[in-house]
């Protein structure tokens, strides 16, 4: 990240371990995203950058969350939009985002928007956003950034999201022998030995995929954990960029 | 008390059986029963889940009407026979041959001494496994990818420009609108048997649907009971990125933690009991071309594999979009970290479409539409508690030791194209002649 000429720029470089061995980077300023061969730097993508939020709350969209946040800013942009914000427990500062503040996406509808502030640190803390589909499946999204001290200053490593999706029906006509397993453990444990004289005689199949839980609920728990490495802030040439501001 | 009332309709309608939807008709009748073939054997073809109209009436009936017509065949004068001969079926044909040598030793013991074996090729002789537990598992697991694929365009909606790159064009607009699974990825073939669970019609209605689910009161009375069993075994370790929460200087947080842990391998082991005698010889030919798309013709399959590609590169390039904005706080409360995380899922779901497909059917062995499990009964069962040996049913055709011969064919090619499949069974009826173990 570096602002250069007053303007913010971001630049992110996917690890190809991590991501089917693709080379892949995105760079952004304010108003661009360019997505590109990280080698080639052939670009793949441009997009302009449209915002998916009211425009009311630019006051957030300038804290980047990376770390560090102007919390008393915050508070007085917030009450001076009557937006319900309020000082929690444990040095927690909730903001509540009305739902009309949001754009929705096709096929949801926003519930509820809460950010909290950890008060002690000036940094972000939480954030939890509850959607309704257009089926009446019910899925929050908890997310929290991940900080590590660099010599007193707080820098966003990373983000942990726990995503919750609760479905509002059952499926229905399963019969009711269907054997439910709620872990691994709840499945009986047979030997390498014992597993290999039954498939001898053919009377043992793998199962590619176990489903744990009742089957009939498509409600699921995922846990989504990003890390950034090498982060870097103002401390990176501007060439990094330069598909952004052009030149070599 | 249900089939005390079918029966007396059965006898009231008696005038009229040849037009009413409780018997089954000549015409079908011979459609689906070859007359006996030179080489003594008689064949007995599948089901048309695409023709199939829904009836209350089960393959029970079908099965009786089938053995009442071979009698009635070998009776009459042109087609007099009395000699003995083999039966040969595929797919739902499988089962009912099996359930064929049971209605037949109930009803006569001089005309089961004739049948000399069976064979199934391709055969749901064990239930089809795609519906084991009901018509909710294949609907459960088809929402789920429908869901997981809607879900995924959903994420693209204002990051990638849908309408203008063409690769996500024709996205579905509702959650839950399984025309886009149906008609982009899955053969004629396969949406057939799919369209039938995800209808909402009462199992009684498509009866013979509901007597191919694995453990119906069909299968248990004429064909086999079983028990079915889920094991697991370790196959080792695993280490990665896991959850762990934690006190910092900056309050307690979710931190993500390098750990080992156990992974497992399932299984499903079953037990059977089969009605049919040890007497009677049963060969089982099993198609092992798992490729559901080779059903098709190689254009249409290569068409929806590009699809597929395409698809799993646009996914890819939203999960990124969505990274990116997570960076920024706007992007994590505009609802990135999840529509990131479902255009993963979308992603992984086309990278690991035949897998996904497999998953549909139940197993990842199977011949394109049909659980290799499904298709034959092994001879013996070791109980992985006691360490007893259970003979099954030993009497088995083909001189392989598995109990079944595999060929790489998928469902429709093993009946209709291969050559070498219609010599091995030809070998079995020669075989069952001197198999069959008569009183």
């Amino acid at each position: 990240m570096k602002t250069i000429e007053g303007v913010q720029y971001v630049r992110l470089d996917f690890d190809p371990a991590l991501n089917e061995g693709r080379s892949r980077s995105i760079v952004s300023d304010n108003t661009e995203m360019v997505m590109f061969d990280t080698v080639t730097e052939a670009v793949e993508y441009r997009i302009p950058i449209t915002r998916d939020v009211s425009s009311d709350l630019s006051f957030l969209d300038a804290e980047s969350g990376i770390s560090r946040m102007d919390l008393a800013g915050i508070r007085s942009t917030a009450a001076r939009l009557y937006l319900d914000i309020a000082e929690e427990a444990d040095n927690r500062l909730s903001l509540k985002i009305p739902s009309s503040m949001i754009l929705n996406q096709s096929g949801n509808t926003r519930v509820s928007t809460k950010v909290s502030f950890d008060m002690s640190n000036d940094t972000l803390e939480e954030i939890e956003i509850v959607d309704r589909l257009e089926d009446g499946t019910v899925v929050t999204a908890t997310t929290q950034p991940v900080y590590k001290d660099f010599e007193g200053t707080p820098i966003k490593v990373g983000t942990v999201s726990i995503i919750d999706s609760k479905a509002a029906v059952l499926v229905d006509g399963f019969t009711g022998d269907v054997p439910i397993y709620e872990c691994p453990e709840d499945v009986p444990l047979i030997s390498q030995e014992t597993l290999g004289l039954m498939q001898s005689e053919g009377s043992i199949h793998p199962i590619d995929t176990m489903v744990f839980g009742n089957p009939a609920d498509l409600s699921y728990q995922a846990s989504i954990i990003e890390v950034y490495s090498d982060v870097g802030i103002n401390a990176t040439p501007d060439s990094l960029f330069k598909l952004l501001r052009g030149g070599n | 008390m249900a089939g005390f009332k079918q029966k007396i309709s059965f006898v009231l309608l008696g005038v009229v059986i040849s037009i009413s939807s409780g018997t089954t008709a000549e015409s079908d009748l011979t459609a689906k029963v070859s007359k006996l073939e030179p080489e003594g054997y008689r064949t007995f073809s599948g089901f048309n889940f695409e023709e199939y109209t829904p009836s209350t009436n089960g393959l029970k009936k079908r099965v009786e009407a089938e053995v009442a017509y071979v009698i009635s065949q070998d009776s009459t004068e042109g087609t007099k026979y009395a000699g003995t001969y083999s039966i040969v079926g595929h797919s739902q044909g499988g089962l009912r041959v099996l359930a064929y040598a049971n209605q037949l030793k109930n009803k006569s013991a001089v005309e089961y001494n004739r049948l000399d074996g069976i064979i199934t090729v391709s055969g749901i002789d064990r239930g089809l496994l795609a519906l084991d537990g009901g018509f909710g598992t294949l609907k459960a697991r088809f929402n789920t990818d429908t869901n997981i694929i809607w879900r995924g365009f959903r994420a693209g909606v204002g990051v990638f420009d849908i309408g203008s790159t063409g690769i996500l064009s024709g996205a579905p607009r509702q959650i839950g609108d399984v025309s886009l699974l149906l008609s982009n990825f899955l053969p004629g073939e396969f949406r057939a048997y799919v369209k039938h669970a995800l209808s909402d019609a009462s199992e009684d209605s498509l009866a013979e649907i509901r007597d191919m689910m694995p453990g119906s009161t069909f299968i248990k009375e004429n064909v086999a009971n079983n028990k079915e069993f889920t094991y697991r075994v370790i196959t080792g370790t695993a280490s990665g990125w896991r959850l762990v929460q934690i006190s910092t200087i900056f309050g307690k947080a979710w931190v993500p933690v390098y750990l080992t842990w156990n992974t497992y391998a399932y299984y499903s082991a079953y037990m059977d009991v089969p009605v049919f005698s040890n007497d009677i010889p049963v060969g089982y030919i099993v198609g092992l071309n798992n490729n559901t798309l080779s059903i098709m013709d190689p254009a249409a399959e290569n068409d929806i594999r590009k699809k597929v590609s395409d698809m799993k590169d646009a996914f890819a390039k939203i999960q990124d979009i969505h990274f990116w904005k997570c960076v920024g706080i706007i992007g994590m409360f505009s609802g990135s970290a999840q529509y990131g995380y479902d255009a993963g899922q979308a992603k992984k779901w086309m990278a690991n479409f035949d897998g996904e497909l497999n998953e549909l059917k139940g197993s990842g062995e199977n011949d394109g539409l049909v659980a290799k499990e499904s298709q034959y009964y092994p001879k013996k069962f070791t109980d992985p508690n006691t360490g007893e040996k259970l003979d099954v049913h030993t009497n088995v055709l083909g001189k392989t030791s598995e109990g079944y011969v595999g060929f790489p064919y998928n469902h429709r090619q093993i009946w209709e194209e291969a050559a070498d499949v219609e010599s091995k069974y030809k070998e079995m009826v020669i075989e069952a002649r001197t198999a069959r173990v008569r009183k």
